[in-house]
């Protein structure tokens, strides 16, 4: 599905992400893991689109198109989708309409007529049903007032709107507690099919309790120091993340 | 004709038009400006806007006896009451009663409304102000509306103000509002033009809101960009009562807008809101005063703006909290985005407080849009410019939220999202 070959990125001249080599099939949840620092908030930033983050070799190949010509909505529209570590609160802008606007982005990116208001509605209760969204909060401007586990509960009902082939949670465990966490976890359980994948970016593994990676890799000063499979995750929880200083880089 | 030919003008036509104590106060109120001339850069209050050069211009005066025929404006159908003035005019000289509201042209509630006119026209305004004064001595039409006491209105009001004129005309109307106790009542005043020269409008409202009555006004100038639009706005609020103030500005090349608020009794809550949308090289001020008169009243205010190219926007917030007026609430925020570099913002609060048991507090913020809210957008596949109209449309909707009216929300929404594609 995605096919990441010797990438190297810039942030403001100074390289953090030095060859990074990464291939996710549909099907598969990969798991990256790494101590602060290591890139992966980057890599996720690069594979999005996001701006002052320069590319300066390699490529990302997503379905045979060349991702990194693409404009940022044009990759969500073609099925990636970002939840992010620090979801951005837009006052005035209700839940409602933004989910709006970017359904029927989508829609016409696919070729397909707006839907309807009565569908729209029907399939944001559906979905926020689906992944225990409070539905007063649909009425609400985005993330305006929400705590962080509601927040990241927001993140995981947008995923489930916009039902993209490719998504990528970045340390959506960050911040809460162990219900939030499980609910999050449920949410994305549920939105897991064969055809999709998964990137999870995380720090500890408590997250990989509850979403179980088929692979996991550990990114270390911008390079994929070692994969394997998950049981790699509850040897970095018992080790640290020490033993890496230790590798030649 | 410049504006002393337009005096005596107006005080030719004005015997046959208006009653005495009408036309009582024209005579002072020129020799006002005799004396003291347009307000210039050199006056506090007009700092960073001067009115002199525009004042002292040619104009060709409005014929207040002819009633034009005008246009409707293409909004949805809404349940509004429409009054049309045209050039300043009311279009149908009459006084009718529909919904709660008695509403007509001024010239005929003068005489007919004689008790209630006459009691309260020109008792709010300040005479100082020389765009109020010129208006008081040479306006010859206006709009009168009165809600009779008790009484809740079914339907909002709608004013439709129209300059549509091919010589560059001096329009002024001036307008009353009087409120009465526990009555609840909208209106809407929507200001727009047809022409295409440079005129200048001078209106002057008053609006009187007895003892726990709930008004809710909403003003929005939507002219073109040669229109010269300056307007005085005086409230005066009794025990108890309610006001909510919206005043959204669009177009107009120079706009004026002074708006003050008298709380004249104990627990009076006033609202103001502002919005100002513009691009090109517009010039917009809005000085807003609050006098707290009396004790336990409450102000808020909220205006903001996004500015594109080369606009230039004031907000000058006057507040006085006089020694009586104890226990005082009183909060004002300015808000403002700059889309370019070549756009500016001169924000002012001005709080004079001499009352010590207080609770008073004003702020301003200049800014960009969001980068980070726009990302965020686009990565949900929504272009860019789209994410930008709707971070912009989403600042703006916090005051245009306050248009209660569905059917005039959404055609002032798609009006101010069209001015963001331009």
């Amino acid at each position: 599905m995605i096919k990441i070959t010797n990438l190297h990125a810039n942030v403001e001249g100074k390289e953090i992400l030095k060859g990074i080599n990464l291939e996710v099939h549909a099907g598969e949840i990969h798991a990256i893991m790494g101590p602060n620092g290591s890139g992966k908030s980057t890599l996720a930033s690069v594979i999005t689109g996001r701006d002052n983050f320069e590319v300066t070799q390699g490529e990302i190949d997503f379905e045979g198109k060349d991702l990194l010509e693409m404009s940022p909505e044009d990759r969500a529209n073609s099925g990636i989708f970002l939840s992010f570590q620090y979801p951005v609160e837009i006052p005035g802008v209700s839940m409602t309409n933004f989910m709006k606007a970017a359904v029927n982005e989508q829609r016409k990116y696919n070729g397909l007529e707006p839907l309807k208001a009565a569908e729209f509605l029907k399939m944001m209760r559906e979905k926020a049903a689906l992944t225990g969204m409070d539905s007063a909060l649909v009425n609400r401007p985005v993330n305006e007032g929400f705590s962080g586990g509601e927040k990241k509960r927001n993140e995981i009902f947008q995923m489930a709107i916009l039902d993209p082939k490719l998504a990528i949670l970045d340390e959506t465990d960050s911040g809460l507690d162990i219900d939030a966490l499980r609910i999050v976890s449920e949410g994305v359980n549920k939105l897991k099919t064969p055809d999709k994948a998964l990137i999870l970016i995380t720090h500890y593994q408590r997250l990989l309790d509850y979403i179980v990676p088929d692979f996991v890799h550990v990114l270390y000063k911008g390079k994929i120091v070692k994969s394997a499979g998950r049981e790699l995750a509850l040897e970095l929880e018992k080790k640290g993340y020490d033993w890496l200083k230790d590798l030649e880089i | 004709m410049n504006y002393r030919n337009i005096y005596d003008a107006a005080a030719n036509l004005s015997e046959s038009l208006f009653p005495y104590y009408i036309n009582s106060f024209r005579d002072r109120a020129f020799e006002k400006i005799k004396n003291s001339g347009f307000p210039n850069l050199k006056q506090e209050k007009y700092k960073y806007s001067s009115l002199a050069d525009i004042f002292e211009g040619e104009y060709v005066p409005v014929n207040p006896y002819e009633w034009k025929k005008y246009t409707e404006p293409d909004f949805s159908d809404s349940e509004a009451i429409k009054i049309y003035t045209v050039n300043g005019v009311c279009i149908n000289n009459e006084i009718k009663s529909e919904s709660g509201f008695i509403y007509g042209s001024l010239v005929l509630a003068s005489r007919e409304y004689e008790e209630i006119v006459e009691k309260y026209y020109n008792h709010l305004v300040d005479n100082t102000d020389l765009p109020s004064a010129m208006n008081i001595a040479t306006a010859l039409s206006g709009v009168f509306v009165t809600v009779n006491p008790g009484v809740e209105t079914t339907r909002p009001l709608m004013i439709i103000n129209i300059i549509d004129s091919e010589a560059n005309i001096l329009s002024q109307q001036h307008n009353l509002f009087v409120f009465g106790e526990n009555s609840v009542a909208e209106v809407i005043e929507y200001n727009i033009e047809i022409s295409d020269i440079p005129t200048l409008t001078n209106n002057l409202s008053e609006v009187v809101i007895e003892r726990n009555a709930q008004v809710n006004i909403v003003r929005v100038q939507d002219k073109g960009l040669l229109s010269r639009h300056v307007s005085s706005d005086y409230s005066r609020l009794y025990g108890g009562s309610s006001f909510d103030c919206s005043n959204i500005v669009l177009g107009g090349g120079l706009v004026r807008q002074n708006t003050e608020v008298h709380l004249a009794e104990k627990h009076c809550c006033s609202n103001l809101y502002g919005l100002v949308v513009a691009g090109d090289k517009q010039h917009v001020d809005n000085y807003t005063f609050i006098d707290h008169a009396m004790p336990e009243c409450q102000s808020n205010e909220l205006y903001k703006s996004i500015l594109n190219n080369k606009a230039v926007n004031v907000f000058n917030g006057r507040i006085l909290v006089r020694p009586d007026a104890q226990k005082t609430l009183a909060f004002q925020s300015n808000k403002n985005i700059l889309l370019n570099t070549g756009a500016k913002i001169y924000t002012k609060p001005q709080l004079e407080i001499y009352a010590d048991d207080v609770k008073c507090s004003h702020g301003a913020t200049v800014g960009q849009l969001n980068e980070e809210a726009l990302f965020y957008m686009q990565s949900r596949g929504i272009s860019k410019p789209a994410a930008q109209t709707l971070l912009m449309s989403g600042f703006a909707n916090e005051i245009l939220g306050k248009i209660k009216n569905p059917e005039f929300y959404e055609f002032i929404l798609s009006r101010v999202e069209q001015n963001f594609q331009d």
